[in-house]
This record gives structure tokens, C-alpha cells and sequence, in this order.
């Protein structure tokens, strides 16, 4: 993983960071306005008063509706028609934990195969991914749900890539066919990410995602057979990777 | 749901556009690089009389050299150019040594015989290349018409194009 790399995950933690801090002061100013406006009401009672200033102390943010998301990738399995050596599943889970701001869990399985004159292999792979989208805009009303949303993700593969046989060609005429057992292994790899969710039907989402991903260990392959795909990340013998998924979703919401 | 239609419509036309099988971008079969280097000694006095000895070793330009292949049934020629200063060679990996006839000039009819031996290994290039040997030079003969010595330089012969593998010296 190059600086470079390194520097554009901090900057964007940092962002991130700077507008959760700002969003929480915000609510704080917030919550504080009301408890000045309620003190005349209650000031009468003085166990109240005591319980609004602990209030205060504890920073309590204004209750909002939750949701919870749960989509399949529609993308993958259409790719695979256009891309005969990769195949895969992907599917998603997000939680409001605030209101612009979205834990996210994505899980999937997938494989690849590798079928040329001079290499032939098969892998398969299952990975999981944990992040968090941060909303770009403020919502219109409590009613709007549609999103445009940069995140990041950490994810996490593991696999095996079967016996893989070779040929090698020998300059002086001839060639020479071997075979390199096969091999389990175990990627991880950052990734920022974009997109948009929105909400086509009543609780009914559409969306994509464009994805960077940069490899964490892609030394784990050097001078060995790196699988074509894992699942999640991309081509294994690369250490970028771009993606693109298109989400379908269903949430469910309760208030909080 | 129209809009998102065609959008899917023109995404998975771009993904068809893409091949299955990859390209392959860089050589499949490594060289090892033979450099020429020479030994020029100036015999002269100093200032103050005394014999002194000027050793000059630098890179030199040969005329048109070459290599031929010796001992395989496939015969490779490496041509240089004029005033080249390094010339590449193959290996054979179903041998652990190869021969080649070696040509300073390409006017002059005088050769010196250059053996390498070596071992090789496997290394993975990429899916899109498949595998390539890497060799290690253990041990460098020549015979002494032209040539006065050589030297391994660097033993490892692998994709790098920075590296000069033999050095080979004249004598002025």
C-alpha cells in the first residue's frame, strides 16, 4: 500500500471526523436551546431541573427514525455474463446510527477461473466488508431517504485458488508443463467508496456504488499465482481495484 | 425504474466491451545483460621520476558484437549495435550451462567461447502471462583471445531491464 493511499484514507477519516464533530455540536446547541426554553416550566420543580442539567451532561441527541437496509447486488450476477471467468454474490446491510450516517456490513461469496493455453486454475473466495457511508446532503424532510453518500470500507477475504497447471516456454524450442499445489489464502484491503440510494417505491431502494480498493497485503502473491478474482476485491494480481455495484433494497424503520 | 434500465442497459454494454483473456504487456522470457568494460593501464613516471601505473577501467563501445548460441539445436544470434556497450542472452532451462561465441567485432573473424552456468526457479508474471523462469548465474568461463576476465555483477536474472548481470574485460 503506497503513501499516497495511506494519505487519501487519513484525509478522508479526517473529514469524516471534523463533520461528525460538527454535526454533534450542532445537536448539542441544539438540545441546549430547548432545556433554556422548557427551564421556566420547571424551574418550580427542583428535581426536574436536576435531571435536565445530568441531561446536558450526557449529551442526548434528539430521537430520530432508524432504519435498517438489507440489498443484493444485481450487478455481479449480470457482469458475470459479460465476464465468463468470475462469478459472485453480494449483499448489503445498513443502520442509520445517525441521521447522515450509515453503518454498513456487506458480505458475499464468489470465483473465479483461469482457463488459457499457457495457465489454467480455479478459486473461489466468501468476504465481508464493515464501513460507514456519510450522507452528502441534509435531508429535505423526515420522509426523504434518498442519499448521496462517500464511505469507506475495510475488507477482509478468505479463500483457496486449486492446483493451477502451467506451461512455461523454453526460448530453445519446447515447452515444459508443471503444476503448483493448491493454495488457501487470506486478503484485506481498504476501499472508498460513492454512490447513491434511492427510494424508488415505498421502502424500496435502488442505487449504486463506484468503489476504489487498494490491496493491503498484495505481497501475499509475489512470485506465486495470484486468483484472477476474489470476490470483493477484484483481480488478485493487482494492487488497486476498481468496482461498481448496483444495489436493490428493502429497509424497515422504527423510531428512536 | 426507466431511467435505471437504461443505465444498466449501457453498463453492462461497456462491461461487454471488455475481453475475457487479458493481454500480456511485459517479455516472457528474461535476459541476462553482458557488459563490456575496459582495463586501460598507462605505464608512465611521475613528477618526481618515479614509475607510476595509471589504471583506467570504463565501459567500452564495441563494433557491431555479437553472440551465437552454442550447443542447442535452435540456434540465437544476439546482434549489437554500433558502439554497443552491453549485449542480452538467454538461457536454456532444460540445462544447467550455455555456451556462446562471442564476436567483439563484428570485422574482425577473432571469438572467445563465454559459458554460463546457472540455475532456474519458477516465478508467477501475472494471470495475463503466466509463469517465466528466473535464473541464477553461478559461475562465468571464458577463453582469452580478446577477453581477460569476467565477473559476475549481478547473479539474480529476473524481469529487471536495469540490471548488467556479467561484466567482461578487455585489456588495452
Amino acid at each position: 500500500m503506497s503513501i499516497r493511499h495511506i494519505l487519501l484514507l487519513t484525509s478522508l477519516c479526517t473529514a469524516m471526523g471534523l463533520q461528525a464533530a460538527a454535526q454533534e455540536q450542532k445537536t448539542d446547541t441544539l438540545t441546549t436551546v430547548k432545556d433554556t426554553l422548557k427551564a421556566p416550566a420547571i424551574a418550580k420543580d427542583s428535581t426536574a431541573t436536576v435531571k435536565d442539567s445530568t441531561a446536558v451532561g450526557k449529551k442526548k441527541r434528539a430521537p430520530f427514525e432508524r432504519q435498517f437496509r438489507l440489498g443484493v447486488d444485481i450487478y455481479r450476477p449480470i457482469a458475470s455474463l459479460a465476464y465468463r471467468n468470475r462469478y459472485g454474490l453480494e449483499l448489503m446491510a445498513d443502520y442509520t446510527f445517525r441521521e447522515d450516517k450509515y453503518l454498513v456490513l456487506e458480505a458475499g461469496y464468489g470465483g473465479g477461473n483461469i482457463d488459457y493455453d499457457y495457465l489454467k486454475y480455479n478459486t473461489k473466495n466468501t468476504f465481508i466488508k464493515l464501513g460507514i457511508d456519510v450522507s452528502m446532503f441534509d435531508k429535505l424532510d423526515n420522509k426523504d431517504w434518498d442519499i448521496i453518500f462517500v464511505g469507506f470500507r475495510y475488507g477482509l477475504g478468505i479463500g483457496q485458488r486449486g492446483p493451477a497447471t502451467f506451461t512455461v516456454t523454453n526460448p530453445f524450442g519446447g515447452a515444459t508443463e508443471d503444476e503448483t499445489p493448491a493454495r488457501n489464502y487470506w486478503a484485506h484491503w481498504g476501499e472508498i467508496t460513492a454512490g447513491m440510494r434511492f427510494e424508488l417505491l415505498p421502502r424500496f431502494f435502488a442505487g449504486w456504488n463506484v468503489r476504489a480498493k487498494f490491496f493491503l497485503n498484495a505481497n501475499t502473491f509475489d512470485g506465486a499465482v495470484a486468483p484472477n478474482y476474489i470476490a470483493g476485491y477484484g483481480t488478485g494480481d493487482k494492487s488497486t481495484s476498481f468496482d461498481f455495484n448496483f444495489y436493490c433494497a428493502y429497509s424497515i424503520r422504527w423510531y428512536k | 425504474m426507466k431511467t435505471i434500465l437504461p443505465v444498466l442497459l449501457c453498463l453492462m454494454a461497456l462491461a461487454s466491451c471488455n475481453p475475457d483473456s487479458q493481454e500480456c504487456y511485459v517479455p516472457k522470457t528474461v535476459t541476462a545483460q553482458i557488459g563490456f568494460t575496459i582495463i586501460d593501464t598507462i605505464f608512465a613516471k611521475d613528477q618526481l621520476g618515479r614509475d607510476s601505473i595509471y589504471v583506467s577501467v570504463r565501459d567500452t563501445p564495441l563494433n557491431y558484437p555479437s553472440m551465437l548460441s552454442l550447443d542447442n539445436d535452435t540456434v540465437i544470434r544476439f546482434m549489437g549495435v554500433y558502439k554497443g556497450t552491453q549485449l542480452p542472452v538467454m538461457f536454456n532451462p532444460e540445462t544447467d550451462s550455455i555456451r556462446y561465441r562471442f564476436q567483439p567485432d563484428s570485422t574482425q573473424q577473432i571469438f572467445d567461447t563465454v559459458t554460463l552456468h546457472y540455475d532456474h526457479n519458477y516465478h508467477f508474471i501475472s494471470n495475463a502471462c503466466g509463469y517465466t523462469y528466473y535464473y541464477n548465474i553461478n559461475r562465468v568461463k571464458i577463453t582469452h583471445h580478446l577477453l581477460d576476465s569476467a565477473r559476475i555483477a549481478t547473479p539474480s536474472v529476473t524481469q529487471s531491464a536495469q540490471d548488467k548481470h556479467v561484466i567482461l574485460y578487455f585489456i588495452d
